[in-house]
């Protein structure tokens, strides 16, 4: 297996100190080379093409490489954007990240309407394939649904058909697309998703091509059963992602808007590889069983020291994942 | 009681605080042992405002989503801060995007209206305004693009005295409102119904003196951002630039008050000289560490500025 690492760690949205640096990119040029000095070889890219949101007209303007237009304007090209990579260490985009939690956000800045929405799906998922094209990744994984919380805002219950066969309409357009460019589809469902549970199976079964991109933390807090699912899907996985939580919803967060931040009851949400209680290793060694050979790509969402945080995920991939996979 | 009142600009702690307040601290410090604990709500960084002698904040404009979010309606923010010794929200910041354009005023307007609805309802009676959006990608503005940009912000400043609200033309030196541009436009501009945030930092490296902007101005400009930099004068080739704000170094452009090249004092003697009374704003965005950039800020405050006039 081959372990990548989400640029998703580096929480831009929330205050902390010298948040602002973050912005720049002098920040990410040194980050991308502490990125390969930990020894991680791929990377995956968020992706955000809007600027009517306005936390994505922030994030968007400045050296944070999470659009085509910041790639182009701090880095030059898709090409020399690759180039530096490599020439840092990193040997490839593994794999870009598209929300559909985005497509929500800038829908309500422009007028909600269930039209619109689907209409920048479409578009954000076509930018999305297209970005990935260009930065060579081998998968775009897509987070299929605006948390609950919006969802039932808008008067989407859980058990809307047209919302859920309206998805499904545009991700085989995307996925269409992504096959067109040689890329894979892979589905990922958050705790706070529409389509979390055995409902992301469903998704997967109706749009042609797509893979899977199971995330450990989510899977945890959404109730699922980590290992099994992964071992049920590791056959038809593109990329896994390595991801703790200790976190129990007790009060039904998950259908909350801004459900990674809760206001009641248990506050992080996320936490360091190995400081959680998911069983990281018993996935991994179901996924190794089933012969995966594909990306991990590790990730510690909002870990307090972004730096602190790429030596852990290296010290617990090696000594409590690697190293005991190879005494099992 | 002096005559002066200070009020901060929130935007150096984040692009937006994360939580209302934390309900166990021990959760975050627990294993992670640093100071980021310190930094995750607004219980605690209000607080520090009031505990640095800061009575009024001011809120970025993309932090209304996560208010309204989080605190249920704006009023409801302003009580929480207010319980903390916050004496009142002053106002916020936008931008005035496509105010250039004529052809999308409705738009541009209707727009903005929501910032002026989050103003009044959070108790704030300033709205600091960047005219148009960046220079890079939409200057060198046309001398009709100008005059459009301040028709807009005339009309924008009828809607806000409705609602008690003063909007304040708060310029960037990589604006498209830029060097050429300034003094044509503010001639276009209804002072009657607009007035303007002298942010001494952005007008220093635009290129202009900010005391003596001050001196020419002082009956138009309505609010300050307060902020100190090393970059006076700075080329254009710098400022005008894609995402010229971050620069790609990682130099910070702004600094606390008296670490830089800006002249307080200077206008501190003016606001003697002209009796100014009322808030004072504060920004620092850049710093590297929010608390230290306020309590420096406050420090030079209290023993440069203040006995010159308070």
């Amino acid at each position: 297996m081959k372990y990548g690492c989400s640029l998703e760690m580096v929480n831009m949205l929330t205050s902390s100190l010298n948040f602002i640096y973050k912005q720049s990119k002098s920040f990410w040029v040194d980050y991308f080379k502490f990125i390969a000095a930990a020894g991680f070889k791929g990377i995956e890219l968020p992706f955000n093409p809007f600027g009517g949101d306005p936390m994505a007209f922030e994030t968007g303007r400045c050296g944070i490489p999470l659009s085509a237009g910041a790639i182009q304007a701090k880095y030059g090209s898709p090409d020399e954007f690759l180039a530096f990579l490599n020439d840092v260490g990193i040997e490839k985009v593994v794999s870009i990240h598209m929300n559909a939690n985005d497509v929500q956000l800038e829908a309500n800045v422009r007028g909600y309407s269930r039209k619109l929405y689907f209409e920048l799906l479409e578009e954000m998922g076509l930018a999305a394939v297209a970005h990935a094209a260009s930065l060579k990744a081998e998968c775009l994984v897509v987070s299929p649904s605006p948390e609950l919380g919006w969802l039932n805002k808008y008067g989407i219950a859980e058990d809307d058909v047209e919302f859920e066969d309206a998805t499904v309409v545009v991700l085989n357009t995307v996925a269409k697309a992504a096959k067109g460019a040689g890329i894979a589809l892979a589905l990922k469902a958050e705790y706070w998703s529409f389509f979390r549970g055995k409902r992301l199976a469903g998704l997967q079964n109706s749009v042609a091509g797509a893979l899977m991109a199971p995330d450990l933390a989510h899977l945890q807090i959404a109730g699922d059963p980590v290992t099994a699912v992964v071992k049920a899907h590791a056959h038809e996985t593109a990329c896994l992602h390595l991801c703790d939580t200790a976190f129990k919803d007790t009060v039904g967060n998950y259908a909350r808007i801004n459900a990674e931040i809760p206001v009641d009851g248990a506050q992080k949400v996320f936490c360091d590889l190995g400081e959680g209680d998911v069983d990281l290793l018993g996935a991994m060694k179901a996924l190794k069983d089933s012969g995966y050979d594909g990306w991990v790509i590790a990730e510690q969402r909002k870990t307090p020291d972004v730096y602190r945080g790429l030596l852990k995920m290296r010290w617990f991939i090696d000594h409590e994942i690697e190293k005991k996979l190879g005494e099992a | 009681m002096g005559n002066l009142k200070f009020s901060y600009q929130t935007n150096m702690w984040g692009l937006k605080v994360q939580y209302p307040k934390l309900s166990d601290w021990n959760e975050w410090y627990k294993g992670d042992f640093s100071n980021s604990v310190y930094y995750l709500d607004w219980d605690q960084i209000l607080k520090y405002h009031v505990g640095a002698g800061f009575t009024g904040i001011e809120l970025m404009f993309h932090m209304q989503p996560y208010i309204e979010q989080f605190f249920g309606e704006p009023q409801a923010f302003t009580a929480f801060a207010q319980e903390r010794g916050i004496e009142a929200v002053t106002g916020t910041f936008a931008i005035a995007f496509n105010s250039q354009d004529k052809s999308r005023r409705k738009e541009a307007l209707d727009a903005l209206q929501t910032n002026i609805d989050f103003t009044a309802d959070l108790g704030g009676h300033v709205i600091n305004v960047m005219p148009c959006g960046g220079y890079y990608g939409l200057g060198p503005l046309s001398k009709e693009q100008v005059t459009n940009a301040a028709e807009f912000m005339n009309e924008f400043g009828r809607r806000c005295n409705e609602k008690g609200i003063t909007p304040c033309v708060h310029t960037e030196f990589w604006g498209a409102i830029n060097k050429a541009d300034l003094f044509p436009y503010i001639e276009q501009l209804d002072q009657k119904y607009v007035g303007f945030c002298l942010d001494t930092a952005q007008v220093l490296i635009m290129g202009y003196d900010p005391v003596k902007f001050y001196d020419d101005y002082h009956d138009f400009v309505k609010f300050f951002h307060l902020k100190d930099t090393t970059f006076a004068y700075t080329p254009d080739e710098l400022r005008l630039c894609a995402g010229a704000e971050f620069q790609d170094n990682g130099d910070r452009w702004f600094w606390e008050l008296g670490a830089g090249q800006v002249d307080f004092k200077g206008i501190w003697k003016l606001l003697k000289k002209y009796g100014y009374k009322g808030w004072i704003g504060l920004e620092t965005d850049g710093t590297p560490d929010p608390m230290a950039t306020m309590l420096l800020s406050k420090y030079y405050i209290n023993h440069e500025l203040l006995p010159i006039y308070e």
